[in-house]
C-alpha cells in the first residue's frame, strides 16, 4: 500500500507543473526569508488564495518549498547584515556575521546552504520513512514535558555567556521577565500591559528580534563609516561551497544538528527559533575549539542552519501522521490542505495518501531546488558587502521599520522595535551579550504557560516534574549542563586531564 | 559605568513589575515574581563585579569610569538615533512614500558616502523595491502619503 | 547595480504571480454592483491559519463570485482579536469597504472580562452569521471514561481532580466548562491551553482527563477513533455524530459553541448590509459551498442581520451573568 503511494507521489513531483511550482516557491521563500519581518507563515497565508486555482498537489508543493527555503533565506541577512531575516536564523548571526567581516561572506553563505541542504534532506528522509511511527511521539509532549524542554533550553544561556557569566545570565533573565508581559495564560490577567491593547498578547518576539539586532547594527555601521572597508570586502569570486575536507569535518556536526532540528520540530510548541539555539549549543559543547565560537567558526553556522531546515520535516511529522500542527507554519500548511477540501487529520496518510506523499517528496526535492536556486541567488546577495556601510545602514533601518510593521500591521510594533533597538545598542556598547536575552524571550512564554498548566494538572505539586520520566530525564540533563558550566566541573575535568594527559589538543 | 546604569534600570523595572504584580492572582504572578527576584540579584552582582574591576584598576592607577569617546562620534550616533525615531514617527503621519526617500536622502546627502547620482538611484530603488514587495504584493496596509 | 538586478528578478516574479490574482478577480458579475466598491477589506483579528482564516478562505472566493467584489484579508492579530475589533468599532468608516469576521464568544468576552477593552457590540453592525461549531467533550480512546456520566461521576467523587482542558480563558470551551460545572454541581480542574490543538492533543496523549473543544476541530480524530466524544453541546444530535448524545438529553442544559460571522462598524448603510447579507445567504445555499463546508467539518448556521444581532445581544447578556458570578474566583483580588 504505502509503497505504491510512495511511487505515485514521486511521479507526481516529476510533473513539470509541480517542479515549476517548487522552483517558484523556493524563489519566493528565499526572498521572503531574507526580509526581516516577512515570515514564511505570512507568505503561505497570502499565497494560499492563489493556489486555489492549482491542482492540490501543485499548490501544496509550492507552499512546502516556500516554507523550507524561507528557513535558508533568513540566514542571508543574518550573515551579511547581522540582522536575522527570520527568528530561526538568530543563532546564525553569532558566527555568520563575524565570518563575513573577515571577508568570507560567500563561504559563510555556502556553509549555510550546504548545511541547510543536508539538514533538510535528513528531515525529509525521516519524514518519508518514519512519519507514522514518530507521529505518536508528539503526543508524549504535554505541558509537563514542555516545561522541562524550556528549562533545558534556558541552560543554553550559561554556555552562550562564557567569559561574561553574570552579564549573560542577567541578559537571559531580563528576557524571561519581559516575556511575562501580556495576558497570563491560565487566568487571562493582563500583566504589565498598562491598558495597552497591543501588549495583551505579549511582546511579539520577532519585533523584539528585529530591533535587538538591526538597529544597533545600523548605528554601528554609521559610526564605523568606511574607514577600514577593504578588510571587510568579500570578493564575489570567493569560493562559496566548502571544500571536501572542510565538509567532512563539518558533517558530524551537521548530522547531529539535523537530528536536533527534527526532534525540536516534532515537539508541538517548539520550532526553528528554539532548534537553532539547541543545535548551536550542542555544536559548541562537542567542539574542541570552543573559544573560536562567536568569532566566525564554520561549525557555528552549520549547526543552526542544518537544524532550522530539519525542523521543517520534523514539524511535518505530527502534522502528516496525526493532523497535529507542529508549528505555526505547518498550521497554515494544513490550511492549504483545507482549501483543497482535504480535512487535516489521521486520514492524510490513508485516504489522501497520494497528495500527502507528493508533499513529502516535494519537501525532499525542494531541498535540492533550494540548493541550486540558493547558489545563484546568494552570489548576487554577497555583493551587498561591496555597498558602503553608510549606505547599508539607512536601508537596514527602513527594512526594520517596515518589517516590524508588516508582522501584525501595527504602528505600535514599530515603536516597540525601536525600544528593543535601544536596549540592543546599550547591551552591545556595554558588552552585555544579547543572545541570552533572545533565548529568554523565546522560552519565556513556553515556560510560563507550561509551568502553570503543569501546576494545574499536578494539583499544585512540583513533584509532577520528577514523576514524569521524560521531564525527569530532561531536567537531569539540564542540571548536568549547569554543573558543567560551574567551576566544580572544570576542576574535575582538569584533574582527569592531569591523570590521563591532554589528548587531541 | 554603562553596565551599572543598565543594571540599575533593570532593578527599577523588576521592582516596578513586582509592585504591579502584587494585585495579580498567584498563578499570574508566580513566574514574574521569581524571575524579578533573580534579576535583582543578578543586577546587584553585575554592579559589584564592575565595582571590583574599578578597584583593581584604581590599584593599578588605570581607573576610567567614563571611557573617552570622540565627541564627533557621539554627535553622529545621537543624530542618527534621533533620525531613526523621526522616520518611525513620520511614516505614520506623512506616509511611507514620503518618509522613506526623505530619510534615505538625509543620511546619504549629509554623510555623502557615494556620488550624488548614486544617492538618487539608490533612494528610488530601495523605496520602490520595498514598496513592491511589502505593499504592492503583500498588501501591507501602511499609510503611503499624507491623507491617503 | 546588484540591487537593480535583484529588483528586476523580484518584479518579474511578482508580476507573474499577480497575473494569477487579477485573473481570479475578473469573474462574471452577478446582480447589481455592491455599494461599498469593488474591493472589500476583511479585517482579521487572528493569525493566518486559525479558524477565522479557514472561514475566510472558504467563504470569500464564493462570495467574490456571487457579488463581483474582490475580498482582501488584512491580518491584525493580537489580544484575542480585540485589536482588530477595537479598530473596527472605533476607527473604521462604515462605508462598507471594510468588514470583519466576528467570533463569539470572544467578540463579547473580551470586553466583558477586561476593562481595558472598550468596544462593545453596540458599536458594530452585525451582518450575518455563517457557521456555528458546537462544543464537544472528548477523551482519549483508552480513557476509563466510557460515557459522559462516568466523567461527571468521577468529578463528583473526587472534586477538583479531574483535569479538563480548554482552548483558553474567555473562549467558548472555557465558558461551557463553567456552565456545565454549575449545572451538574461538580468541580473540574480546568486547564486552559493556548488554542484548541494543544488541548485535544493533551487529552489524546492522556496528559489530561478530558478536553472541551469544538466538533469541527476534533472531528477527524473522533472519526479515526483517536478521540472519543462523550457529549455535544448542541440543541439536537449532530448528523455527523449521530451516536453522541447531547448534554441536554443527558439532563444538563448546556448549549454552547463558537460562531463566526461577518460584521461592519455601526452606521453601515442598510443597503450595503442587505447586499452583503444576501450575498452570504446565497453562498450558504450553494450546494457546491455546502459540500466544501462539509468536507471541512464546518457546520453552516446562517443567521440574517436581525437574527445575528439578536443572537449577539442574547449571548452578551448570558456571558455578563456568568462572568459576574465567577469573576472573583478566576481573577482573584484586584482585576
Amino acid at each position: 500500500m504505502t509503497e505504491s503511494f510512495l511511487l505515485a507521489g514521486l511521479l507526481n513531483v516529476f510533473d513539470p507543473a509541480n517542479l515549476l511550482a517548487i522552483v517558484a516557491g523556493t524563489l519566493i521563500g528565499i526572498v521572503v526569508g531574507s526580509m526581516p519581518g516577512l515570515s514564511a507563515t505570512m507568505a503561505i497565508a497570502l499565497l494560499l488564495p492563489l493556489t486555489f486555482a492549482m491542482p492540490p498537489e501543485t499548490g501544496i508543493s509550492m507552499l512546502a518549498a516556500l516554507y523550507l527555503s524561507a528557513m535558508y533565506g533568513g540566514s542571508i541577512a543574518a550573515i551579511l547584515l547581522r540582522t536575522p531575516g527570520t527568528p530561526a536564523a538568530a543563532a546564525t548571526v553569532m558566527d555568520g556575521y563575524p565570518m563575513a567581516m573577515k571577508g568570507k561572506a560567500g563561504q559563510a553563505l555556502g556553509i549555510s546552504l550546504t548545511a541547510s541542504l543536508i539538514g533538510g534532506v535528513i528531515s525529509s528522509i525521516v519524514l518519508l520513512t518514519f512519519a507514522p511511527l514518530l507521529g505518536s511521539l508528539a503526543l508524549h509532549f504535554g505541558p509537563v514535558e514542555l516545561f522541562a524542554v524550556a528549562v533545558l533550553g534556558i541552560t543554553i544561556v550559561g554556555s552562550l555567556s562564557s567569559g561574561a557569566m553574570i552579564a549573560g545570565l542577567f541578559s537571559g533573565v531580563l528576557g524571561l521577565l519581559i516575556a511575562t508581559i501580556g495576558m497570563d495564560p491560565t487566568t487571562g490577567t493582563p500583566r504589565f500591559t498598562f491598558g495597552e491593547l497591543n501588549l495583551f498578547s505579549g511582546v511579539p518576539f520577532t519585533v523584539a528580534l528585529i530591533g535587538l539586532f538591526s538597529i544597533p547594527q545600523a548605528i554601528r555601521l554609521i559610526l564605523q563609516g568606511d574607514a577600514n572597508k577593504d578588510a571587510a570586502v568579500s570578493s564575489i569570486a570567493d569560493r562559496m561551497l566548502p571544500r571536501f575536507k572542510e565538509f567532512r569535518a563539518l558533517l558530524p556536526n551537521i548530522v547531529r544538528s539535523g537530528g536536533i532540528g527534527v526532534m525540536t520540530g516534532l515537539i508541538p510548541g517548539t520550532g526553528g527559533d528554539t532548534a537553532c539555539w539547541f543545535a548551536y549549543n550542542e555544536a559548541k559543547r562537542f567542539a574542541r575549539n570552543k573559544h573560536e565560537f562567536g568569532t566566525g567558526c564554520p561549525a557555528g553556522i552549520a549547526a543552526p542552519e542544518a537544524a532550522n531546515n530539519a525542523v521543517v520535516g520534523g514539524a511535518l511529522v505530527p502534522t502528516i501522521a496525526l493532523g497535529i500542527p507542529g508549528s505555526s507554519s505547518t498550521a497554515v500548511l494544513l490550511g492549504a490542505f483545507m482549501v483543497h477540501g482535504i480535512l487535516p487529520g489521521p486520514t492524510l496518510m490513508t485516504d489522501h495518501a497520494e497528495i500527502t506523499y507528493t508533499l513529502l517528496w516535494a519537501v525532499l526535492f525542494a531541498n535540492i531546488a533550494l540548493f541550486i536556486v540558493g547558489l545563484l541567488f546568494t552570489r548576487l546577495c554577497v555583493s551587498v558587502t561591496k555597498v558602503p556601510n553608510r549606505v547599508v545602514a539607512p536601508i537596514i533601518v527602513v527594512l526594520a521599520v517596515v518589517g516590524s510593521f508588516a508582522l501584525n500591521n501595527s504602528y505600535f510594533d514599530i515603536m516597540l522595535m525601536l525600544v528593543f533597538g535601544m536596549i540592543g545598542f546599550a547591551f552591545d556598547e556595554f558588552k552585555i551579550p544579547t543572545a541570552p536575552l533572545v533565548i529568554g524571550l523565546i522560552l519565556g512564554p513556553i515556560l510560563d504557560a507550561s509551568l502553570q498548566q503543569s501546576m494545574l494538572i499536578g494539583q499544585g505539586s512540583w513533584m509532577i516534574f520528577l514523576e514524569n520520566p521524560i521531564s525527569a530525564v530532561l531536567l537531569a540533563i539540564a542540571l548536568f549542563s549547569i554543573l558543567q558550566a560551574t567551576p566544580i566541573f572544570g576542576l574535575a575535568k582538569k584533574l582527569r586531564y592531569r591523570s590521563s594527559g591532554p589528548r587531541n589538543l | 559605568m554603562g553596565r551599572i546604569l543598565v543594571a540599575i534600570a533593570a532593578i527599577a523595572l523588576a521592582v516596578f513589575f513586582r509592585v504591579e504584580a502584587a494585585d495579580y492572582r498567584i498563578a499570574a504572578s508566580r513566574l514574574p515574581d521569581v524571575v524579578g527576584a533573580v534579576l535583582i540579584l543578578l543586577s546587584v552582582m553585575l554592579i559589584v563585579q564592575v565595582l571590583m574591576s574599578w578597584r583593581k584598576a584604581s590599584a593599578q592607577g588605570e581607573l576610567t569610569i567614563f571611557p573617552k569617546v570622540e565627541p564627533r562620534a557621539i554627535l553622529l550616533g545621537v543624530a542618527f538615533i534621533v533620525l531613526i525615531f523621526a522616520y518611525a514617527w513620520s511614516i505614520q503621519t506623512i506616509g511611507y512614500l514620503v518618509a522613506t526617500p526623505v530619510f534615505l536622502l538625509v543620511v546619504l546627502v549629509v554623510l555623502r558616502p557615494i556620488h550624488w547620482l548614486w544617492t538618487i538611484v539608490i533612494t528610488a530603488t530601495v523605496t520602490l523595491v520595498i514598496w513592491a514587495i511589502f505593499i504592492y504584493f503583500l498588501k501591507m496596509p501602511i499609510l503611503l502619503y499624507p491623507g491617503s | 547595480m546588484q540591487t537593480r538586478i535583484l529588483a528586476a528578478t523580484t518584479a518579474g516574479l511578482l508580476a507573474s504571480v499577480m497575473g494569477f490574482s487579477t485573473a481570479l478577480a475578473q469573474e462574471d458579475q452577478a446582480g447589481q454592483d455592491y455599494v461599498g466598491g469593488d474591493e472589500v477589506t476583511v479585517l482579521m483579528g487572528f493569525k493566518p491559519g486559525g479558524g477565522s482564516d479557514a472561514l475566510a478562505q472558504l467563504v470569500q472566493p464564493f462570495l467574490a463570485d456571487e457579488m463581483g467584489v474582490n475580498f482582501v484579508n488584512q491580518y491584525q492579530p493580537g489580544a484575542v482579536g480585540a485589536i482588530a475589533w477595537t479598530r473596527l468599532a472605533k476607527q473604521i468608516e462604515p462605508d462598507g469597504e471594510t468588514i470583519s469576521i466576528t467570533n463569539t464568544p470572544m467578540l463579547m468576552t473580551n470586553y466583558i472580562m477586561n476593562e481595558a477593552i472598550t468596544y462593545d457590540i453596540s458599536e458594530l453592525t452585525p451582518i450575518a452569521n455563517i457557521v456555528t461549531d458546537p462544543g464537544v467533550v472528548v477523551v482519549a480512546k483508552d480513557s476509563p471514561y466510557k460515557n459522559f456520566d462516568d466523567l461527571i461521576n468521577a468529578a463528583k467523587e473526587n472534586p477538583g481532580t479531574v483535569t479538563v482542558g480548554n482552548s483558553g480563558v474567555g473562549g467558548d470551551d472555557w465558558f461551557s466548562t463553567i456552565i456545565l460545572s454549575k449545572e451538574a454541581g461538580v468541580e473540574f480542574q480546568t486547564v486552559p491551553f493556548q488554542g484548541d490543538g494543544p488541548s485535544w492533543t493533551a487529552a489524546m496523549g492522556g496528559k489530561i482527563d478530558a478536553s472541551f473543544n469544538n466538533v469541527g476541530i476534533t472531528y477527524p480524530q473522533i472519526e479515526a477513533g483517536n478521540l472519543r466524544a462523550l457529549a455535544v453541546f448542541a440543541e439536537e444530535r449532530l448528523p455527523s455524530l449521530p451516536d453522541v448524545p447531547t448534554a441536554k438529553e443527558l439532563g444538563y442544559d448546556v448549549v454552547a459553541g463558537s460562531s463566526r460571522g461577518y460584521s461592519a462598524p455601526a452606521g453601515l448603510s442598510e443597503e450595503a448590509r442587505q447586499q452583503l447579507a444576501n450575498g452570504l445567504q446565497r453562498v450558504t445555499e450553494d450546494p457546491e459551498f455546502q459540500k466544501a463546508a462539509a468536507d471541512r467539518a464546518m457546520n453552516i448556521d446562517f443567521m440574517g442581520p436581525e437574527k445575528y444581532t439578536a443572537y449577539l445581544q442574547d449571548q452578551e447578556q448570558r456571558f455578563i451573568e456568568v462572568w459576574d458570578e465567577i469573576k472573583d474566583e478566576v481573577q482573584g483580588s484586584g482585576s
